[in-house]
C-alpha cells in the first residue's frame, strides 16, 4: 500500500520551540491518531502540511507529490478541519458553502446537504450562531463534501459532547472503508484513537517519541507496579517514566516482554493506555 | 481568480446593497467640485476593499481561504485585479448616475459638470490615482496584515501629501512659479487643479506619448508592487 502522507526530517524553529528532525508515514487506506500534550507541535505539523507554515528544512510529500511546488493538486485533494474553525459569521452555512465549494472540482452539493442534515445544521443558520461543537461539525461537513482522499483533522474532538464524537469517529472510521482514503487526526483526547486508530504518533517537546502500529504501541508498553525496592539503578533506566509513592511506584515501559522476564512475580504489570504513555513520558520523565 | 471574487461579493454584498440603495435615493453627497465626485467613487472602492479585508481580518477566515487548494500569489493578484474592476465599475457608475442627476432628475443644486471628468487627463488622473493607493497599499497589507499595514499605509500616505504642499508650496511661494500648480488656484478647487497640472504634462508630450508613457508608469509601478506582495504574502505564516 503506497504512503499518502511521508514526512522526513521535517525542522521548524520559533526560536523558543522547535520542530526537531521529524519523521513519519501513513499509508492509504488508515487512520493515524497525532497524540501530544498541548504545545507538543502537532498543529506545527498539520499546518506545515497545508503550507500555511515554512518549513525550515526535511520533506514533506502527499500523494507522492510535494506540498509546496505542488500545492494546488495536493490540496484540492484534502479535506480539513482546523482547531477552531473560522468562516464568516455574518454567513448562513448555505452562503458559506457558495464561497467555498467552487474551489473544489469534485465538490458534491447532494453529499453537504446530507451531512448538514445528518449533523442537524439548518443551511439557512448564521454561522455565529452555531455552538462550537455545530461550527465544527459544519467544518468537518466541508471537509468531506469534495471526495477528500485525505483528510486532516487537528483536534476535531476538542468541545463536542461524547455523543457526536462517538458519531464522528463512526464517520472517520466508515470514511476509510474503500481502502483509498486517509485520515491524520490529531488530539488529546487518546481514548478516541483507541477506539479508531490504526497507526499513532506520538509527538513531544516537537520530536517524534514513536510512531507505529496501534496494536503494535498497546502490545509493547507496559505499566509496572511494584515495591520501592525494586527501584535499582538499572530498573530505573529501564523505565521511561516513573510515579513514584511512600508504598511502591508505578512505571512506564515500552518493552512488555522484557518487564514479565524482568519482574515475574514481584510486580504487576498492565497494558498501558496511549494515556499513560502520554502521562508518563510528559510528567513521569524517570524524575516523578 | 473569479472564484475569489464571487467570494469577495458573497461576502460583503451588504454593502453593495446599502451603496446601491444611498445612491438611488441620492444620499451620496452631491459635491459641487467635480473631481470629488469622483473622488468618492473611488472612495467607494476603497471602502469596498477595506470592509472586505477588515471581514476576513475579523473572523481570521484568511487561515481557512489560504487552506484551500489555492496558490498565494492568485489570491494576491486577485485582490489587485479586483481593485482595477472596482475603479472601473466605480467610474462608469459615477458618469452614469452624474448623468443621470443632470439629465434626468434636473435638481440644480445638485448638478455636476462631469465635462472635464470625462476627459483624457480625468480619466487618467482617476485611474493613476486608484492605480498609485493599490500599488502602495497592498505590499504592507500582505507584508503586515490589516491593522498594521493600514496604519503604516496612512502615515505614508500622510507624508507623501505633505511632501506635495511642502513642494506646492515651495514651488509657488519660493520659486515664485505659477501656472497650473499655482497654490491659491490650486487650493481653490485642488481637483481642477489636478486636472491642470496633467493636463500641463499632456499638452508637452502630446496626447500618444502622454497615454503611452503613463500606461507604461502605472504598470511598471503595478508590477514591482505585486512582485513584492506575492513575495512577502508566499514567506507569510499563519
Amino acid at each position: 500500500m503506497p504512503n499518502v502522507l511521508e514526512i522526513e526530517n521535517l525542522n521548524k524553529n520559533y526560536g523558543d520551540f522547535r520542530l526537531k528532525d521529524v519523521s513519519f508515514a501513513l499509508p492509504q487506506g488508515y487512520i493515524m491518531g497525532l497524540i501530544g500534550p498541548n504545545g507538543a507541535g502537532k498543529t506545527t505539523i498539520i499546518k506545515l502540511i497545508l503550507n500555511l507554515l515554512r518549513r525550515d528544512g526535511g520533506n514533506i510529500t502527499v500523494f507522492g507529490l510535494d506540498n509546496v511546488n505542488d500545492e494546488v493538486a495536493v490540496k484540492s485533494r484534502i479535506g480539513f478541519v482546523h482547531d477552531t474553525p473560522f468562516f464568516y459569521e455574518s454567513l448562513t452555512l448555505k452562503s458559506l458553502k457558495a464561497t467555498v465549494a467552487p474551489f473544489y472540482k469534485d465538490w458534491d452539493d447532494e453529499l453537504f446537504y446530507r451531512l448538514l442534515r445528518e449533523f442537524d445544521l439548518p443551511a439557512g443558520k448564521l454561522f455565529r450562531k452555531l455552538s462550537r461543537g455545530m461550527k465544527m461539525k459544519f467544518a468537518l461537513a466541508v471537509a468531506l463534501s469534495h471526495h477528500a482522499d485525505f483528510v486532516i483533522l487537528d483536534e476535531p474532538t476538542s468541545g463536542l459532547d461524547p455523543v457526536f464524537r462517538r458519531e464522528l469517529l463512526a464517520k472517520l472510521s466508515a470514511l476509510i472503508q474503500d481502502e483509498k482514503k486517509s485520515v491524520l487526526f490529531s488530539t488529546h483526547i487518546t481514548s478516541d484513537l483507541e477506539r479508531i486508530a490504526d497507526y499513532i504518533t506520538f509527538i513531544h517537546n516537537g520530536r517524534i517519541v514513536f510512531s507505529s502500529a496501534r496494536d503494535e504501541v498497546l502490545e509493547k508498553w507496559a505499566v509496572v507496579k511494584a515495591g520501592n525496592e525494586l527501584l535499582n539503578d538499572d530498573n530505573w533506566k529501564f523505565f521511561k517514566g516513573i510515579r513514584k509513592r511512600e508504598f511502591g511506584f508505578e512505571a512506564l515501559t515500552s518493552d512488555a516482554a522484557e518487564a514479565r522476564r524482568r519482574f515475574a512475580g514481584k510486580a504487576v504489570i498492565e497494558k498501558a493506555s496511549l494515556e499513560d504513555i502520554m502521562y508518563y513520558m510528559t510528567r513521569g520523565g524517570n524524575r516523578a | 481568480m473569479l472564484k475569489l471574487w464571487a467570494k469577495d461579493f458573497v461576502v460583503s454584498r451588504w454593502l453593495w446593497l446599502l451603496i446601491l440603495g444611498a445612491d438611488i435615493l441620492y444620499l451620496r453627497p452631491p459635491f459641487s467640485q467635480e473631481l470629488a465626485f469622483m473622488i468618492s467613487g473611488i472612495g467607494l472602492v476603497l471602502v469596498w476593499v477595506f470592509v472586505t479585508l477588515f471581514l476576513e481580518d475579523r473572523y481570521k477566515t484568511e487561515v481557512f481561504y489560504a487552506s484551500l487548494p489555492l496558490k498565494r500569489s492568485t489570491i494576491v493578484l486577485a485582490r489587485y485585479v479586483l481593485v482595477g474592476f472596482l475603479a472601473l465599475v466605480s467610474a462608469a457608475w459615477t458618469f452614469v448616475h452624474g448623468y443621470l442627476l443632470n439629465s434626468v432628475v434636473k435638481l440644480r443644486f445638485i448638478r455636476i459638470d462631469l465635462r472635464s471628468l470625462f476627459s483624457v487627463e480625468g480619466i487618467a488622473g482617476y485611474f493613476f490615482f486608484a492605480a498609485f493607493l493599490a500599488a502602495l497599499f497592498f505590499p504592507f497589507y500582505f507584508k503586515l496584515g490589516l491593522g498594521l499595514g493600514a496604519l503604516i499605509f496612512a502615515v505614508v500616505c500622510l507624508a507623501l501629501g505633505s511632501l506635495f504642499f511642502v513642494f506646492q508650496f515651495l514651488a509657488t511661494e519660493a520659486l515664485h512659479l505659477t501656472g497650473p500648480l499655482s497654490m491659491p488656484e490650486f487650493l481653490k478647487d485642488p481637483g481642477l487643479g489636478i486636472l491642470r497640472a496633467i493636463g500641463g504634462i499632456k499638452a508637452s508630450l502630446g496626447v500618444p506619448l502622454f497615454i503611452g508613457a503613463l500606461i507604461v508608469f502605472m504598470a511598471g509601478m503595478l508590477f514591482i508592487s505585486i512582485r513584492l506582495s506575492i513575495r512577502v504574502y508566499e514567506k507569510r505564516e499563519f
